[in-house]
């Protein structure tokens, strides 16, 4: 029996960020409740503790705790920023657009932290147990996120709708794992790794089994197809904030918690076809994603479909784990979330009934109207297509260097051709935004200072990585080496 | 030795501009706009930028061309870190460099001078727009994102001018986006050159497999130094960018959006449209010479696509009536020249032709632009006429570079395309004789033009005797008329003897004149550093030709070599080029000059009138793409809609009405327990909507089980039917 202390020392300082964000949705709550008369300050004050969390990464201890199950490293620094600037730019969206939807509720925000220490205990957890944990409390936060309009049926709709097909792919999740520890006898990734890396290891189908259930619970999570059909559906009826926020933060958490297992699973792969089953996921994405997002009009349907291609993108990295391949796929994920959610914060702002689709009609001449959010719209447009120089550009490049180098110049050439297909439907956007007479009785803009604020953050993200990606480079590939290196 | 950060400042100065005024044009569009502080932002801007680049490329041929000048301000994208894969692979970066050879040194004095007429021109022609300060801002940024083009120094840097300057154009083409048409076109050169980017950017990807860099300079050195190791995936590579070159310079099949692209404004299409843009095709395939030359089979498919461009558009240009659409076809005719050149190894003639193009094509467009200015928005030929007496400085200028264009010694014209000529009958005999037609195809329909517009009498629209015999896309030529009827009226304020009540032409500023001298002085004088000294005793090769020889990198031991003929050859091909301009020209005057009724085309075209039909349907190529490409695209994607929205729902209650005969109502039972159970935990406010929760958007919640049920199995069969 190993008999490791069960709280090693400095532990504290290994979960400072989720403490911060744990106290501070509870502060929250405690808030709203005890000063209904400032709760215009919630939002602010949600900002500020985002901020925190951010700051206390200064005082983070690297290392393992809690037995071996948690990990916190260069690399889970990397998706806690990616995490926290989700939740920045979310909160700052929703600040303005809770407030004309009439929702009042400190708890909103305390569900985006909470839900955000899910996804640091995903990018962190050692174990699938505490990876499959985070994973719950992730999605029990967006169940109530995404039903947050109570009044609204598209609302309460989007809500069931992911609970119950969440709850079907975690079933497969769990099965999965319940299949692993019966082989490998441990659900610690750490242990798993070593199992695996047995020379005389054999794989049995029911590890290929449990590789595919794993692979379609956590392919739900990230809207890969054929998993993909409550993305659109989803994003359509939840709050537009929380739609972006939603298209983007669990996506990188389950990467992350992938590229871990994936990287435990190494020795055997070559000698399985898994990679193949996920190259195909990979492909069936873009491919699908790309094509049906060229006939949408609706834009939250039309960004759902584009996710779904983006996330394909991002798939391809994971084929090879290597130094290259993580740093691509974090890179690529902080570089998502500036686009994404700026692209869904202006559609946020288009003020409409939440109930009716926000269509190509709506942004139509916005450009003479509000240029400045228009100027938003379309820069995340450049980036999401992956026109240079913005940073859209950089990471997908980078994605299709690491996927080439690494022996995948097939599925990287699908990438290439499906993206540049897609640039039809994203430079579509922009082409309604100038050179579209807006149509009588215009869709009103109502942007706020802090939605502003969240556009002009994804503005200068998006062009300073795409004009000097240098130091998020270094960052992330000397995070993925320390990752890679044990 | 060359200041690399005054030549960073080359592109960034006008980037300044396209900001400032942009930050002025988009945040206060309802205020009123100084129009002198636009005009001295912008044109400020382009002409500091062209001293700029006078100045670096000055101080560079001091320093000697024998190697090009490169300065990498950063490294951009940075190679990952464990990559040693072995030998070049590991170079997979790419900086952010510039480079200044004798190419990239012609084509940036190319783009900033005429970039900066054209910006002094459009301060008169555009004058009364209320776009004013929103067009500079485009065709600034236009001016940055060629630079880049131009000056980068490897395909990932071009490649963001590439992109860069698509993006201006189709913002540019559809300036005018309340014409309907205008926002077509511009979807149209948006469709055309995605396709092409297509090709160019695999192109690039295959440069980068291959080579483990983009680098120019690293590229051309392996080529130097391994030879012909490279054949076989050359031609793969060169077939590829010249996809992108066919997008960008519009080339057969591509071609069908630059005609359309006269929709934007004239300075536009004489800076994008006829300069500078649709030239980088060109440009690409010359930069990449010694990937070309590697494969002889990409040379031959570059020189072919070429001339039939050349004949094509040509025949074409022969019985439009819009101004700008004869131009429009004459630029692809053009275009089609140059790439005629590179295809038979005369790379330096064809950026030669590029040269004296810009001149005497930017001269046609401005001075074209001047007389629909002047017409108030006319643009069709059979409305005009006799402008000579109303226009003189237009007419001056516009002559001269018709001349030139037609291939008289000494224009500009002339050198260029016998060089060219000269080369393709090297080459091979059929090519030249298609380029011979196409030359006097060309000489005849810009005389045809000359004659139309400026000679005779005036057949304004206040004139009686021309039937309205306008094709149905006559709508479709009427380039911004509404704008420029408006112009007109203000215009006759300023005093040009007009009446109220018949609208006479009128001669343009002395902003748009004066750049039409200076274009038409450049297409009479600029085509001399091509003169063929060779045939009066002087050097072999022409001024031109020793100039850009530096790009011309040697393949492993094997120099380039430029076409040589004999004297005696040499001499009957010139005699037979300016053999066919002259007929060219004689017979437009014969026809449109000396008979005025036109009575000889007009019973050629009811005689012919098949063939009259074709050419002035363009042969009808728009038609069948829309029939054809287009419309399959646009019936693929929404199939593939409705199969994502609509075949699951097929499939599924298929499926569920299997399921409701096994597991009888086990279904509704699912609905009504779980589904109803859960919205009422919901909350009392979602019973209103419990009808919709239940029958959702696209279908039950079930069946998304079931397609995930469905991937599983999916899953299952990718891993039984492939191998590891």
């Amino acid at each position: 029996m190993n008999l490791t202390p069960l709280l090693e020392a400095h532990w504290i300082n290994a979960i400072l960020p989720e403490l911060v964000l744990c106290i501070g949705g509870m502060f929250l709550i405690l808030f709203d409740a005890f000063a209904p008369k400032a709760r215009s300050l919630t939002g602010p004050i949600a900002v500020v503790i985002f901020i925190l969390c951010a700051w206390s990464q200064r005082f983070v201890a690297v290392g393992t705790f809690f037995g071996g199950t948690y990990e916190v490293g260069g690399i889970t620094r990397v998706f806690d920023i990616t995490f926290v600037l989700a939740g920045i730019l979310c909160t700052l969206l929703s600040a303005d657009y809770l407030e004309r939807e009439g929702i009042t509720g400190g708890e909103f925000y305390a569900l985006l932290m909470w839900g955000t220490v899910g996804m640091m205990m995903m990018a962190k957890g050692l174990d699938l147990l505490i990876i499959i944990l985070g994973l719950e409390l992730l999605s029990i936060c967006i169940f109530v996120l995404l039903g947050f309009q109570r009044r609204l049926p598209v609302s309460n709709e989007a809500s069931l709708k992911y609970f119950l097909m969440g709850a079907f792919a975690t079933g497969f999740i769990l099965y999965g794992t319940a299949l692993f520890y019966g082989a490998t006898e441990s659900t610690n990734i750490n242990v798993m790794a070593r199992w695996f890396a047995n020379p005389d290891v054999t794989i049995t189908p029911l590890l290929t089994v449990a590789f595919v259930l794993l692979m379609a619970g956590f392919g739900f999570k990230l809207a890969l197809a054929p998993f993909h059909p409550w993305a659109p559906d989803v994003y359509q009826g939840a709050p537009t904030p929380v739609a972006g926020w939603l298209s983007v933060a669990p996506k990188a958490a389950t990467l992350i918690a992938l590229i871990r297992i994936f990287h435990a699973m190494g020795p055997v792969l070559p000698q399985t076809k898994w990679m193949t089953i996920v190259a195909w996921l990979a492909v069936l994405s873009m491919i699908i994603g790309n094509s049906v997002a060229i006939a949408q009009r609706d834009l939250k349907r039309m960004l759902a479909y584009s996710g779904i291609a983006q996330v394909g993108y991002m798939t391809i990295a994971m084929l090879t784990i290597n130094e290259d391949a993580v740093a691509s796929i974090a890179i690529y994920t902080i570089v998502y979330a500036l686009m994404n959610l700026g692209a869904f914060g202006v559609i946020s702002m288009l003020a409409k009934n939440q109930n009716d689709p926000q269509t190509l009609d709506d942004i139509a001449g916005l450009g003479w109207r509000r240029p400045f959010h228009a100027l938003a719209l379309a820069v995340c447009m450049f980036s999401l297509s992956g026109l240079p120089p913005t940073g859209g550009f950089v990471s997908k490049f980078y994605i299709f260097r690491t996927a080439v180098q690494s022996g995948h110049t097939g599925i990287a050439l699908i990438g290439i051709i499906t993206s540049i297909a897609s640039v039809y439907y994203y430079l579509r956007v922009v082409y309604y935004l100038y050179m579209k007479e807006s149509a009588e009785g215009q869709t009103r803009i109502d942007g706020g200072i802090f939605a502003t604020g969240a556009l002009a953050i994804s503005i200068i993200g998006i062009f300073l990585i795409g004009i000097w990606p240098t130091p998020l480079f270094h960052a992330a590939s000397y995070a993925a080496h320390l990752l890679l290196a044990r | 030795m060359v200041n690399p950060w005054l030549l960073l400042l080359v592109p960034l100065l006008p980037a300044l501009g396209a900001a400032i005024n942009g930050f002025r044009a988009f945040w206060w569009p309802k205020t009123p706009k100084n129009r002198a502080i636009t005009n001295a932002i912008a044109i400020g801007s382009t002409a500091l930028s062209a001293l700029l680049a006078a100045y670096s490329v000055l101080s560079y041929v001091r320093g000697g061309t024998e190697h090009a000048f490169q300065h990498v301000y950063y490294s951009w994208i940075p190679a990952g870190i464990g990559q040693v894969t072995g030998g070049f692979i590991s170079n997979f970066g790419i900086d952010f460099a510039f480079r200044l050879d004798p190419l990239s040194c012609t084509m940036l004095l190319i783009v900033t001078w005429v970039g900066c007429l054209i910006h002094i021109y459009a301060t008169g022609y555009m004058s009364h727009d209320t776009g004013y300060t929103r067009f500079f801002t485009y065709l600034n940024l236009f001016m940055f994102m060629m630079l880049l083009l131009v000056l980068g120094a490897n395909y990932m840097v071009m490649f963001v001018g590439w992109e860069g300057v698509g993006l201006c154009s189709y913002l540019l083409i559809g300036f005018y986006y309340d014409k309907n048409f205008a926002a077509e076109a511009g979807k149209k050169a948006f469709i055309a050159n995605r396709v092409g980017d297509f090709g160019f950017i695999l192109g690039i990807f295959l440069i980068f497999n291959t080579f483990g860099t983009s680098d120019y300079g690293r590229v051309f050195a392996q080529i130097t130094a391994h030879g012909h190791a490279y054949a076989g995936v050359a031609t793969a590579i060169c077939l590829l960018l010249f996809v992108g070159a066919c997008g960008k310079s519009a080339q057969i099949p591509l071609y069908v959006w630059l005609p359309d692209a006269m929709a934007g404004p004239t300075p536009v299409s004489a800076l994008i449209h006829a300069a500078t843009m649709v030239t980088a095709g060109v440009y690409m395939v010359v930069r990449s010479n010694a990937l070309f030359r590697l494969s002889p089979t990409a040379m031959a498919v570059v020189a072919i696509i070429g001339a039939v461009t050349a004949i094509f558009a040509a025949s074409i240009g022969l019985v439009q009536n819009d101004i700008k659409k004869v131009l429009a076809y004459s630029t692809v005719s053009q275009l089609g020249f140059m790439f005629l050149a590179a295809g038979v190894g005369a790379f330096t003639a064809a950026i030669f032709h590029v040269m004296t193009h810009a001149f005497f094509k930017a001269c046609l467009f401005l001075g074209a632009g001047s007389v629909i200015h002047g017409c108030g928005g006319e643009q069709d030929m059979r409305k005009m006429g006799g402008l000579r007496e109303y226009m003189p400085k237009t007419h001056a200028t516009m002559l001269l570079a018709t001349i030139a264009i037609s291939g008289i010694p000494p224009l500009a014209g002339f050198f260029s395309k016998d060089e060219i000529l000269g080369n393709a009958f090297g080459y091979s005999i059929p090519l030249w004789l298609i380029a011979v037609v196409a030359a006097t195809f060309t000489a005849f329909y810009m005389f045809r033009l000359y004659y139309m517009t400026f000679r005779g009498k005036y057949r304004g629209a206040h004139v009686e005797g021309i039937e309205e015999s306008e094709p149905k896309h006559a709508g479709h030529d009427l380039i911004g008329s509404h704008t420029h009827l408006d112009q007109g009226d203000q215009h006759s304020d300023k005093g040009h003897g007009h009446h109220d009540d018949v609208h006479l032409p009128h001669e343009s500023p002395a902003s748009m004149t004066g750049v039409l001298w200076i274009l038409a002085i450049l297409s009479v004088i600029g085509g001399l550093v091509g003169f063929p000294t060779g045939l009066f005793g002087g050097a072999k090769e022409t001024i031109f030709q020793r100039w850009l020889e530096p790009i011309l990198v040697p393949i492993g031991d094997h120099h380039f070599h430029f076409h040589e003929a004999s004297k005696s050859t040499e001499v009957v091909l010139i005699l037979v080029s300016i053999g066919v301009a002259v007929f060219g020209i004689a017979l437009a005057r014969r026809w449109y000059f000396s008979d005025p009724s036109w009575s000889t085309p007009k019973r050629l075209g009811t005689n012919f009138s098949f063939i009259h039909q074709v050419l002035e349907n363009k042969y009808y190529v728009d038609e069948i793409y829309n029939a054809t490409a287009i419309g399959g695209t646009v019936k693929l994607a929404r199939a593939l809609s409705w199969f994502d929205a609509n075949i699951l729902d097929g499939l599924v209650n298929l499926v569920r009405h299997i399921t409701v005969i096994v597991l009888g109502h086990g279904s509704s039972m699912f609905d009504k327990y779980v589904v109803d159970g859960a919205v009422n935990g919901v909350g009392a406010g979602a019973r209103e909507g419990s009808s919709a929760l239940r029958r959702m958007q696209s279908g039950f919640v079930q069946n998304y089980a079931l397609v995930m049920g469905g991937g599983i199995v999916l899953l299952a069969a990718v891993y039984m039917f492939t191998k590891a």
